[in-house]
C-alpha cells in the first residue's frame, strides 16, 4: 500500500510527534484520531501494548509507538493522541505524544532513512524529508504491527 | 403420638408441637391456650420444628388464637415451618397474618 | 419475612403476576385505539379493558393487595360506563385510565410494597371522573358502600354502581361462602382457578378471606375458613349450586332479577356459628382494610356542578415510565419468555438428530473407524451448529415489543408541547436477540423524544415553512446484510452542523483547530458529545443533560453503530446498524487491584469468603505454592493482584530477558515498592518460556478476609484470591486484538455498563500462565490417563461376571450370561436324595449342583442364606448352589485357565484382590447328572444323521472363553477351528474356504475385531455366504444394530450355552452346505 504512495509528487501525511521527533503517516491510512481517554491495562502483555480501549463499542488494542521503535516511550500526556489505523483487517491504535498538522510531503525533499537504524526500524521509516518546521520521518505502520516478525528477518518495502 | 411441650421464656409461651397439629391434639391445645391468654400471656409463638402435618382443625386453632391475642393487642407467630406445610399456608393468605415463618436454611458449609 | 408476608416464591402470588401482566400488556394500545375511535370505538375491545380492571381486582382481593383492588375497582367503575355509553372517550378520560393503568402496572410488578404506595391521585381522578358523568341524583352510588356484612365482620367493597350494574344486566346477585379448607384445598383446587371459572359465568363484585369467622379460643373452634364471594350472574337460583358446587346453605340470594327483589343485603350467611361474631367495635387483627371510601370524600350532590369533564390531573402532563420505587425492593424481573412453537418442534427434531449423531460417533469410535468417525464428526458439527442457531432464535423476540411504546410517548409529547405528529412504524415483525431488544427500548425512546422535541417544528412553523402542519416520524426497522437497521426518521427543522459545532466550540469540547478540518457530517455528528445541548433551555421533556451521548453509549454496549445524517430545514434521519447475534454469557464480575475482570460463569464453581483468622489454618504453602484446604480437596491458590502486579521479565523479540517498563513508569498499582519507594524488581532467575515468575516476598496472612473464587477449568480446579466480588452480569463478548494472541490468560474483552473495558479472564489460560500446574495437580491429570487407559483396555476383555462365595472365604464367580435367576433360600430348603440334591421351586423340583461335588473346594457350610444360580443346561433348569453375598462385576482381568483347572472350575481371576474361581457349570452337570448331556446329544442332528461333522471358526481372544466355546461345540459333535484373533480367523478361513460351515465370534479382539471380520468373510464371494454368530458381553441396540449392518447374522451373550448351541444347530440347518452335507432338519 505505502509503496504505491511512495513516489508520487506529493504525499499527505498526518505529522506527529515521538518526543521531539516528527513522523508522518499518509492521512489515507489513519482512519481516526482519537483522546487517549480509558485504557485498560492488559497486564502480562508485551510491554509496548498499551492496553485496549473501547471505541465505539470495539474493542481497539493501542500500542506504544515510541516504545515499539524503541524511541523510549509514551509521554502519556495531555497532547497524547491515539491513531486508529487497519492492520490486517483490524483496528488498532497507535499511541503518540502529540498531533500535528496535515501537510504534503514532497519527493524532492526526501533523503534516505539514516543507514544505522535497527533492523525494526529500518522496516518500517521510510524517508526523512524536510519541511518547514523540521524534518519528518516517513512511517509505515504495517511492519511495526506484525508481532510474530523478527525484526532481523524483515523484509522493508515491497508489499 | 402427637404430643406437645409448652414452656415460659421472656418472649412468651412457645409451643412446641411433635407429630400432628390435628383435631387429636387441638380440643387440649385450645384449653391450654385459653388458660394461657387469661393467665394475661400476649405472645404465644408456635414452634413446628416437629410437625409433620396440620389439618383444618389445627389451621382453626392458630386462627383463633389468633384472633384472641389481638383482641388482647397480642401477637401469635409460628416458627420453624415445613415447606410443605408453608406452602400451605401461603395458599391460604395466613402466612401475615399469622407471622408464620419457615425453618432456617442449612448453613453452606463454605466458611 | 416481610410485613406483607408475600413470598417471591407464593404460587398464587406469581399466578396472578402473570395474569396481570398479560392482562395490563395490551392496555395502553386499546385504550389509545379506543381514544381514536372514538363514539365508534370498538365494544368488544371496551369490554376487553373492563375485564382485564375486573380480574385484577378480584384476585388482588384475595391476595389482600388491597390497594391494588381498590383502584382496579375504580377503573373498572369507569370502564363500564364506558361500555355502557355513559362517557365519551376523550382524551382526558383516556389520559386518567392511562395514568391508572400505569399505576396499576407499577404495583404489579412490585407487590411487596404496592400496599405502601399512593394510589389516591389516580383513585380520585377516577372517582371524579366517573361522578361527573353521572346524573345528578347518581353521582354518589360510585362511592356509597354497600354493606355485605360477614359474620366475622370483614366488610367487602360493593358500591351501589356495582349492585346496578348487575341489576341492568339482568343478573341475580348471591353472596357465596366456600370453605376455604374444604372446599378448596380439600380438593386440591387452586383459588385463581376458583375465580376463573366464577368469572365465566358472571362477575366477582367482590371477595374476601373471613378469618374473624373462626372465632377464638373462647369456645368452640370451627375448622372452616370462610371464603366470602360476591357474584354477579345472569345463573338462576335453581342452577347456582350447581355452577359453585356449594351446598343451599352456603348460597345467599342478595338480588333475585326475577322477581327484582333485594334480599336483606345486610345479610350474614346462614351457616351456624357457634361463637357470636366479634363486636365490630373492637380492633380485630387488622383485616384487609377495604378502602370504599367515605362518604366525605364525595362532593355532596348540592354542587351546581356543570357537566364538564373532570378536570385532569395537571401534574400528570405526561406519566413518566414506571421506575423503581426510591430504595424499595427492585420489581419481580420477568424471566419468562414466549416461544413459537414451531421453533420448540424444531429444536426437538434436532435434539433428536443429536442424539442419532451422537450415537453414530459412539459407533465409530468403537470401530475404530476413521472415516466414519469423520462423517459422524460432521454430521455431529452441523447438528450442533443448527441447534446453536434455534437456541439463538429462541431468544428472538420482535422489535414491536420496543416500538409499542412509542405511540403512547409521541401521543403524551406532542400533546404537551403543541405540536402535530403523525408516527409511522414500519418493520414491528422484525426480530432481534432479546437483549438487544431491552437495550434499546431507553435509547429509541430517547431518540423519538429527541425528534419531536427539537426535530419537529410546531404547526405555525411548519405553516411558514410551507410544510404540512403534522409532522411525520418515521420509525422503521428492517433487516440488511446479516444487520439489523433501525431508522428514525422525521421531517422537521434538521440538525444545523453549524450550530452545534458553535455550541461545542463554545463549551470547549472541540478547537477551531479541529472545527476546520470537519466536514458538515463531522458536525452534526458532534451531537453525540457529551454535555452538548443546543436548546436555549434544557427542555423539561427531553433534555435534563442526559444527551445522546448515553444513547451512544448505550448503542456502544450493544455493538451498535449510529450514523446522523440531516438536511437544515428538512429533517434528520437516525439509522441505527446492529448486530444480529451476540455472544453473550453470564459472567462474575471482580476486581482486584483497582480493576474490574469478568469470569465466565461456567468457571466458577463457588465463592467463598475466609476470614482473617482462618488464613493460617486454611492456606498452606507446598513448596512454591500456596493451597487452600477446601472440605475436602486442596486446591493450588492464586492471588490476582499478584499475578497482576508482579513485576514481569518477557521474551522479546530475539530470545533477550527485559523489563517490564510499566515498573519504570512508576506503575502506581503495583504493590511492590520497598519502603523508600524503589521498585523491586525480579531480573535474577531467567526462566525459559512465556511463564511469570511467582514471587515469594513473604508478605502473606494479615491482609483481612479473602475472598476466594473457585475456578473450575474442567480439567482442574484452582482458588483465586480477588480483592473484591461484584454481582453476575450477561456480558457481550468482544475477541481481543491479534497483538494480544500470546495473552492466553485473556478470553476477550467486554464493555461493562458504565462503558468501562473489563478483561474476561480465561480459566485455563490463567492458571497456565501461572504455572498452577503443581505436583498435585499433574498427578491427578496422569491417573486420568492412566484410568482412561485401562478403560480403553478394558473394552477389549471385558466379561460381566456373577460373583458368589462357596466357603466363606472362596471367591467364586460363573459368566453372567449363563444366569437366568438367583433366589436366596434358607438351608432347610436343600433336599438330599440319593446322593443328589434338589429344592422345591416353583411346584418343582430344581436339581442343584455346588462346586464342592466335583472341584476340591471347601463345603458350603454356617451359611444363614444360600444362593441359587439358576440356569439352563441341556434344555433343563438347574440351580447353582452357593452362598451370600452376590455381586456383579465386569472384569477386565484376563482368567487363567490353568492354575486352578479342574473340574467344575474352568479357571480363575484376580477379581477386588481375591483369587476367584470361575466356576464351569456344564462340567458340574456333566458329573452329576451324566444322563442330562448324552441325552442330548443324542438329539443332536448331526450325531444323528450320521454326517460328516460340520467344522466352526471360532475367533475369540479370551483364552478362557476360547476354551469354554471349543468344549461345546466339540462337545456337540462339531469340529473346531479355533483363533485368538479376528486376524488369524480370517487367514485360517482363507486357507480354508470350503471347510468352514459357520463362525462364531467374539467382537472385541486386538488385530481385528469380530465386525470387521464379518466384513470380510461378506465381502469375498468364496466364503460370504456362512452364517456368523457374534458374541458379545456388550449388547446394547445400538450394538446389535451395527452388527445387523455389518452382516452378522445372530447376536449371542457371553456366555450363554443353550442359547448359543441352539442357534448354531438351527443356522447351520438352515443353510444349504456348500460340500453337499445332507443335514437333518430335525434339531433344536
Amino acid at each position: 500500500m505505502s509503496s504505491e504512495a511512495i513516489g508520487e509528487e506529493a504525499l499527505l501525511v498526518s505529522v506527529f510527534r515521538l518526543g521531539d521527533a516528527m513522523f508522518g503517516i499518509p492521512a489515507a491510512q489513519i482512519q481516526e484520531v482519537v483522546q487517549m481517554g480509558s485504557v485498560t491495562p492488559v497486564h502480562h502483555a508485551p510491554p509496548f501494548i498499551v492496553g485496549i480501549r473501547n471505541l465505539r463499542g470495539r474493542i481497539v488494542t493501542v500500542i506504544d509507538l515510541r516504545m515499539r521503535l524503541e524511541l523510549g516511550e509514551a509521554e502519556r500526556g495531555g497532547d497524547s493522541r491515539i491513531l486508529i489505523v487497519d492492520s490486517e483487517g483490524e483496528l488498532v491504535g497507535l499511541l503518540v505524544d502529540r498531533v500535528d498538522d496535515t501537510i504534503f510531503l514532497q519527493k524532492e525533499n526526501m533523503s534516505p532513512a539514516p543507514a544505522n537504524l535497527g533492523a525494526l526500524q529500518a522496516s518500517a521509516l521510510r524517508g526523512v524529508y524536510r519541511c518547514p518546521d523540521g524534518l519528518v520521518t516517513l512511517l509505515d505502520h504495517n511492519p511495526i504491527l506484525k508481532p510474530s516478525e523478527r525484526a532481523a528477518g524483515a523484509v522493508p518495502g515491497c508489499r | 403420638m402427637s404430643s406437645y411441650r409448652m414452656e415460659h421464656t421472656d418472649d412468651g409461651c412457645r409451643l412446641a408441637v411433635n407429630g400432628g397439629l390435628t383435631v387429636v391434639l387441638v380440643p387440649e391445645l385450645q384449653q391450654a391456650l385459653k388458660a394461657e391468654v387469661e393467665k394475661g400471656t400476649q405472645r404465644i409463638i408456635f414452634d413446628l420444628g416437629e410437625t409433620r402435618m396440620v389439618d383444618s382443625s389445627g389451621i382453626g386453632l392458630l386462627i383463633a388464637a389468633s384472633n384472641t391475642l389481638s383482641q388482647k393487642n397480642g401477637k401469635l407467630s409460628v416458627v420453624n415451618t415445613s415447606p410443605e406445610i408453608l406452602r400451605l399456608m401461603q395458599s391460604m393468605r395466613l402466612v401475615s397474618r399469622l407471622n408464620i415463618s419457615g425453618r432456617p436454611a442449612v448453613e453452606p458449609s463454605h466458611e | 419475612m416481610s410485613d406483607e408476608g408475600f413470598a417471591l416464591d407464593d404460587e398464587l402470588l406469581q399466578g396472578f403476576i402473570t395474569e396481570s401482566r398479560e392482562h395490563l400488556a395490551t392496555i395502553e394500545a386499546d385504550l389509545l385505539a379506543i381514544e381514536q375511535a372514538g363514539e365508534a370505538a370498538d365494544a368488544e375491545l371496551v369490554n376487553k379493558v373492563f375485564r382485564a380492571a375486573h380480574s385484577i381486582k378480584g384476585c388482588s382481593g384475595f391476595l389482600g393487595l388491597n390497594k391494588v383492588k381498590e383502584l382496579a375497582h375504580k377503573a373498572e367503575t369507569v370502564l363500564d360506563m364506558l361500555r355502557s355509553h355513559k362517557i365519551r372517550p376523550n382524551a382526558e378520560v383516556t389520559n386518567v385510565l392511562l395514568a391508572a393503568f400505569d399505576k396499576l402496572r407499577e404495583m404489579v410488578n412490585s407487590p411487596l410494597t404496592s400496599e405502601a404506595a399512593d394510589t389516591a391521585l389516580e383513585v380520585q381522578g377516577l372517582v371524579d371522573l366517573a361522578a361527573s358523568f353521572l346524573p345528578r341524583d347518581e353521582k354518589a352510588t360510585v362511592t356509597t358502600p354497600v354493606e355485605v356484612a360477614t359474620p366475622g365482620g370483614s366488610p367487602m367493597a360493593l358500591s351501589q354502581a356495582d349492585l346496578e350494574r348487575a341489576k341492568r344486566a339482568g343478573c341475580c346477585v348471591y353472596a357465596l361462602e366456600y370453605d376455604l379448607i374444604h372446599d378448596i384445598e380439600r380438593r386440591g383446587r387452586n383459588v385463581l382457578q376458583l375465580f376463573h371459572q366464577l368469572e365465566d359465568s358472571g362477575e366477582i363484585l367482590d371477595v374476601v378471606l373471613d378469618f374473624a369467622a373462626v372465632g377464638g379460643l373462647g369456645a368452640e373452634i370451627g375448622n372452616r375458613l370462610p371464603l366470602a364471594i360476591i357474584l354477579a350472574t345472569l345463573t338462576v337460583p335453581a342452577a347456582i349450586g350447581g355452577l359453585t358446587g356449594l351446598p343451599p346453605a352456603q348460597i345467599k340470594l342478595l338480588f333475585d332479577a326475577s322477581t327484582g327483589e333485594t334480599q336483606n343485603v345486610w345479610c350474614g350467611f346462614e351457616t351456624p356459628r357457634i361463637e357470636p361474631p366479634v363486636p365490630k367495635a373492637e380492633p380485630l387483627a387488622a383485616p384487609p382494610v377495604c378502602l370504599v371510601p367515605q362518604e366525605s370524600s364525595v362532593s355532596p350532590p348540592s354542587t351546581p356542578a356543570p357537566e364538564v369533564h373532570a378536570p385532569v390531573p395537571a401534574a400528570n402532563a405526561v406519566p413518566s415510565n414506571p421506575a423503581h420505587p426510591a430504595g424499595a425492593t427492585p420489581p419481580v424481573a420477568e424471566d419468562t419468555l414466549r416461544v413459537n412453537v414451531g421453533l420448540l418442534d424444531t429444536l426437538m427434531n434436532l435434539a433428536g438428530e443429536l442424539v442419532l449423531s451422537r450415537n453414530q460417533f459412539q459407533a465409530a469410535i468403537v470401530q475404530n473407524n476413521h472415516r466414519r468417525l469423520n462423517s459422524a464428526g460432521q454430521r455431529l458439527s452441523q447438528v450442533t451448529s443448527e441447534i446453536q442457531d434455534a437456541i439463538m432464535r429462541t431468544r428472538l423476540q420482535p422489535i414491536e415489543n420496543v416500538f409499542s411504546k412509542l405511540p403512547r410517548v409521541v401521543r403524551d409529547l406532542s400533546n404537551s408541547l403543541g405540536k402535530e405528529v403523525k408516527l409511522d412504524i414500519r418493520g414491528k415483525e422484525v426480530a432481534l436477540d432479546r437483549s438487544l431488544v431491552e437495550g434499546l427500548s431507553d435509547p429509541l425512546t430517547h431518540m423519538v423524544r429527541n425528534a419531536i422535541d427539537h426535530g419537529i417544528e410546531s404547526p405555525a412553523d411548519r405553516r411558514r415553512a410551507g410544510k404540512d402542519h403534522t409532522g411525520t416520524l418515521r420509525v422503521e426497522a428492517r433487516h440488511e446484510a446479516g444487520q439489523v437497521v433501525i431508522e428514525i426518521a422525521d421531517d422537521g427543522k434538521g440538525v444545523d452542523g453549524a450550530r452545534v459545532a458553535q455550541a461545542a466550540l463554545k463549551k470547549g469540547l472541540i478547537t477551531a483547530e479541529q472545527l476546520k478540518g470537519m466536514s458538515a457530517q463531522d458536525q452534526i455528528a458532534l451531537i453525540l458529545l457529551p454535555g452538548l445541548s443546543t436548546a436555549e433551555k434544557v427542555s423539561e421533556v427531553s433534555g435534563r443533560g442526559v444527551g445522546m451521548d448515553v444513547v451512544k453509549t448505550n448503542l456502544d454496549r450493544l455493538g451498535g453503530q449510529l450514523d446522523i445524517n440531516s438536511t437544515p430545514g428538512q429533517g434528520s434521519l437516525f439509522r441505527i446498524k446492529l448486530p444480529l447475534t451476540l455472544t453473550i454469557i453470564p459472567a462474575l464480575i471482580v476486581s482486584a487491584e483497582g480493576e474490574r475482570f469478568a469470569i465466565p460463569q461456567i468457571n466458577v464453581e463457588e465463592l467463598l469468603r475466609i476470614r482473617p483468622e482462618e488464613t493460617k489454618s486454611r492456606i498452606e504453602v507446598v513448596g512454591e505454592t500456596e493451597v487452600l484446604l477446601l472440605r475436602d480437596r486442596i486446591l493450588p491458590l492464586l492471588r490476582l493482584d499478584e499475578y497482576l502486579g508482579v513485576v514481569p521479565t518477557y521474551v522479546a523479540d530475539g530470545n533477550q530477558r527485559e523489563l517490564d517498563r510499566r515498573v519504570a513508569l512508576a506503575d502506581r498499582r503495583s504493590p511492590h515498592y520497598t519502603e523508600d519507594g524503589q521498585p523491586v524488581i525480579n531480573v535474577d532467575a531467567p526462566r525459559p518460556g512465556p511463564t511469570i515468575p511467582r514471587r515469594s516476598d513473604g508478605r502473606r496472612g494479615g491482609r483481612g478476609a479473602l475472598e476466594i473464587a473457585v475456578i473450575t477449568t474442567g480439567m482442574f480446579q484452582y482458588a483465586l484470591v480477588v480483592q473484591s466480588f461484584h454481582n453476575t452480569e450477561e456480558i457481550v463478548v468482544k475477541p481481543l486484538g491479534h497483538h494480544l494472541k500470546e495473552s492466553r490468560e485473556y478470553a476477550g474483552a467486554t464493555i461493562l455498563g458504565d462503558g468501562a473495558v473489563a478483561l474476561i479472564l480465561d480459566a485455563a489460560g490463567l492458571a497456565a500462565k501461572a504455572e498452577l500446574t503443581s505436583a498435585a495437580v499433574s498427578q491427578r491429570a496422569k491417573e486420568q490417563e492412566e484410568a482412561e487407559e485401562t478403560e480403553s483396555d478394558a473394552d477389549q476383555n471385558s466379561h460381566s461376571l456373577l460373583l458368589f462365595r462357596n466357603a466363606p472365604e472362596e471367591h467364586c464367580a460363573i459368566p453372567l450370561g449363563a444366569v437366568r435367576r438367583i433366589e436366596r433360600i434358607k438351608p432347610e430348603q436343600v433336599e438330599t436324595a440319593g446322593g443328589r440334591r434338589t429344592m422345591k421351586y416353583r411346584d418343582q423340583s430344581l436339581p442343584l449342583v455346588t462346586l464342592s461335588d466335583t472341584a476340591q473346594v471347601q463345603t458350603i457350610s454356617g451359611a444363614r442364606d444360600l444362593a441359587v444360580i439358576v440356569s439352563n443346561i441341556y434344555g433343563r433348569e438347574v440351580g447353582l448352589l452357593g452362598a451370600m453375598p452376590v455381586d456383579v462385576a465386569d472384569a477386565s482381568s484376563t482368567i487363567d485357565s490353568s492354575t486352578h483347572r479342574q473340574k467344575g472350575i474352568a479357571g480363575s481371576a484376580i477379581l477386588r484382590g481375591h483369587t476367584t474361581l470361575i466356576a464351569d457349570l456344564v462340567e458340574l452337570v456333566d458329573a452329576v447328572y451324566p444322563e442330562w448331556g448324552t441325552k442330548a446329544n443324542s438329539q443332536h442332528p448331526v450325531a444323528a444323521a450320521g454326517v460328516e461333522q460340520a467344522t466352526i471358526l471360532l475367533a475369540e481372544d479370551s483364552d478362557f472363553f476360547r476354551s469354554q466355546l471349543r468344549r461345546f461345540l466339540e462337545a456337540d459333535g462339531y469340529a473346531v477351528l479355533d483363533a485368538a484373533d479376528g486376524a488369524i480367523a480370517w487367514n485360517l478361513l482363507q486357507k480354508n474356504p470350503d471347510k468352514v460351515q459357520l463362525v462364531v465370534t467374539d467382537i472385541e479382539m486386538p488385530n481385528m475385531n469380530g465386525l470387521d471380520l464379518t466384513r470380510h468373510i461378506r465381502a469375498d464371494q468364496r466364503v460370504s455366504r456362512l452364517p456368523v454368530i457374534a458374541l458379545s458381553s456388550l449388547a446394547s441396540d445400538e450394538d446389535m444394530a451395527l452388527g445387523k449392518t455389518a452382516g452378522v447374522d445372530d447376536y449371542q451373550i457371553k456366555l450363554d450355552r443353550d442359547a448359543l448351541m441352539g442357534r448354531v444347530h438351527s443356522l447351520l440347518a438352515a443353510t444349504p452346505q456348500n460340500n453337499g452335507l445332507t443335514v437333518a432338519t430335525a434339531g433344536y
